[in-house]
């Protein structure tokens, strides 16, 4: 088991978060994590990156707390995260100084790959910019990788592409959990999904039992939302 | 740890580029006053001595004090003509005490980081990394007062030079300038700085939530008290003589009286601690700090 | 006795704000050590 995450609630001073969550994160799964916005799908994400600190329950991850083993997880996060002076040479010695398990040759390839021009982070487009965050968190060698919104502001035609180039470059001893809006694009990938409302897990199901039952997991999501719809 | 420290230096340099273009501004100024001083033809024959002095404590002869005899020579002069010369001095004092102010002004602001970058996520990053935030602090506080020491070096050399070039005081009273105005700055210097960093992280530990004014006021108020008790408790241990190690005694002569000048090497090591204890905690805080 | 009030007057206005605005019980403890010396400063 990668992680786990029992009874765990978390609230800002807002009031926004999530109550009494519990699910685990085996080895070798994609995990999608979807929810409209504010259902606290981020939230779940800095609990497990070790960002937020749980009010209640326990989180775990490879057996140690989020903050222990912090490093050992891969986390793109909603914000830029790099100075926008950054070049992809830049972040590259940035990423290998602050990460043992960052992967320059992999890195190298990712940016070739997803066409990312050597520029700095402020003269690239906003899906340019996700691409190489998305690379410069995929050449990583961890055993958890946290994708919150990964897909966010790239073009509908290179989806697909980074999807699969991302599925292709995946080590099946990890696992990837995704917080996307993106449902349609990603379900392919899928192999199981959290599905949270207000602050709360409304149901976990794997995608083999969703199609089995003749509906996508972009319908089921609508059920669960919208139950009188 | 090397690499950390490097690349840290890499990042803040980066960061702070307009703060230290400020200070080599601040330079260029100051080297221009040295170059007007250089182009004027002066005839300075004061002398402005470093000796023993007669009626204060003395250390013994195995101190490590820095006293250096000289005769005097300004006794054999017109009361008048020292007071002209005194106030020749003036100008290198000013832009010397000037360069230091507007520099320690620039440089006290290097630690803080504003609120853009903690919601830009470049907090995250760093702390999501295999060095503990403690680490990463030590590596900023080498980062910033590299470019501290390089700029007071630069300021004092200059000055010592000019000093020393022109004549206007003698060999031995630049060398006990420079050992005063060394010994402040490793106390109060790496005070300033990592106290900075540790304000910075307690602003960024409270950025979550929003600002509050109340809170800011506090700060400044606050840091205002802390420098008031350090002066306090300075005074205290001073005057008390409550000294551990031999103090050394820098003599300056002004006009045939001697000022000696206590150095208590006891407050370097305080300070030193202060400050290690400012770096560990700002490290804490941003250990405990969530984005 | 004018400035002691003021003081007492800003350290407990300053009070639940540091309490709250923060989950760092170092940040907290650094935050209460600021208002005490902004106390020391206006009562001393």
């Amino acid at each position: 088991m990668i992680a786990t995450f029992s009874n765990v609630t978390k609230h800002y001073s807002s009031g926004e978060g999530i109550t009494n969550v519990s699910f685990r994160i085996p080895k070798g799964q994609v995990i999608g994590l979807l929810g409209i916005n504010g259902s606290g799908k981020s939230t779940t994400m800095k609990l497990l990156s070790g960002l937020l600190q749980a009010q209640h329950g326990e989180v775990l991850v490879n057996a140690t707390k989020p903050r222990a083993s912090r490093h050992n997880v891969a986390f793109l996060g909603d914000r830029l995260g790099f100075s926008s002076w950054m070049n992809p040479r830049h972040m590259s010695r940035f990423m290998e100084t602050f990460y043992d398990d960052f992967d320059v040759d992999k890195f190298k390839s990712l940016i070739q790959e997803l066409k990312i021009p050597p520029k700095p982070l402020s003269e690239m487009s906003k899906g340019q910019q996700q691409k190489l965050k998305l690379a410069a968190t995929m050449a990583r060698q961890v055993h958890l990788y946290l994708l919150d919104e990964p897909l966010s502001g790239i073009d509908l035609i290179a989806r697909t592409g980074i999807l699969k180039s991302l599925v292709t470059n995946w080590d099946k001893n990890s696992s990837i959990v995704m917080a996307t809006h993106e449902i349609k694009d990603v379900e392919p990938f899928l192999d199981r999904s959290l599905f949270l409302a207000a602050g709360s897990l409304q149901a976990d199901e794997d995608t083999k039992t969703i199609t089995a039952n003749g509906t996508t997991v972009a319908e089921r999501f609508i059920e669960i939302m919208e139950p009188n719809s | 740890m090397k690499k950390l420290i490097l690349t840290i230096q890499w990042l803040e340099w980066i960061r702070i580029k307009n703060r230290i273009w400020m200070l080599i501004f601040i330079l260029l100024g100051f080297s221009m006053f040295a170059g007007s001083c250089e182009q004027q033809n002066v005839n300075f024959n004061f002398s402005y001595s470093s000796s023993e002095s007669t009626n204060q404590p003395q250390p013994s002869a195995s101190s490590p004090g820095i006293i250096a005899t000289q005769p005097n020579t300004l006794s054999d002069k017109p009361q008048e003509n020292i007071y002209s010369q005194l106030m020749s001095l003036l100008p290198l004092v000013f832009w010397t005490f000037a360069a230091l102010f507007l520099g320690i002004l620039v440089l006290a602001t290097m630690p803080f980081r504003g609120r853009e970058e903690w919601e830009n996520g470049q907090f995250q990053l760093i702390f999501m990394g295999k060095y503990n935030q403690i680490q990463i602090q030590g590596a900023r506080f080498i980062a910033y007062f590299a470019i501290t020491i390089a700029f007071f070096m630069a300021v004092s050399i200059n000055a010592n030079f000019l000093a020393l070039q022109k004549e206007w005081l003698t060999r031995e009273t630049i060398i006990n300038f420079q050992v005063l105005l060394t010994y402040w700055f490793f106390i109060a210097v790496p005070l300033m700085i990592s106290y900075g960093g540790l304000i910075s992280a307690i602003n960024i530990a409270y950025y979550r939530d929003g600002d509050h004014k109340i809170l800011t006021l506090l700060k400044y108020l606050g840091s205002m008290g802390l420098i008031s008790l350090l002066i306090k408790a300075i005074q205290f241990l001073t005057n008390k003589e409550m000294s551990l190690f031999q103090p050394t005694v820098l003599n300056f002569e002004v006009n045939a009286q001697a000022i000696p000048i206590m150095i208590y090497w006891e407050l370097l090591f305080i300070a030193a601690t202060i400050c290690a204890a400012f770096i560990y905690w700002s490290g804490k805080i941003l250990e405990e700090v969530e984005s | 006795m004018f400035f002691e009030t003021l003081g007492v007057i800003l350290c407990a206005a300053g009070i639940v704000p540091a309490l709250k605005g923060t989950t760092s019980p170092a940040a907290r403890l650094g935050m209460f050590a600021l208002i005490l010396f902004t106390l020391l400063l206006f009562v001393l």
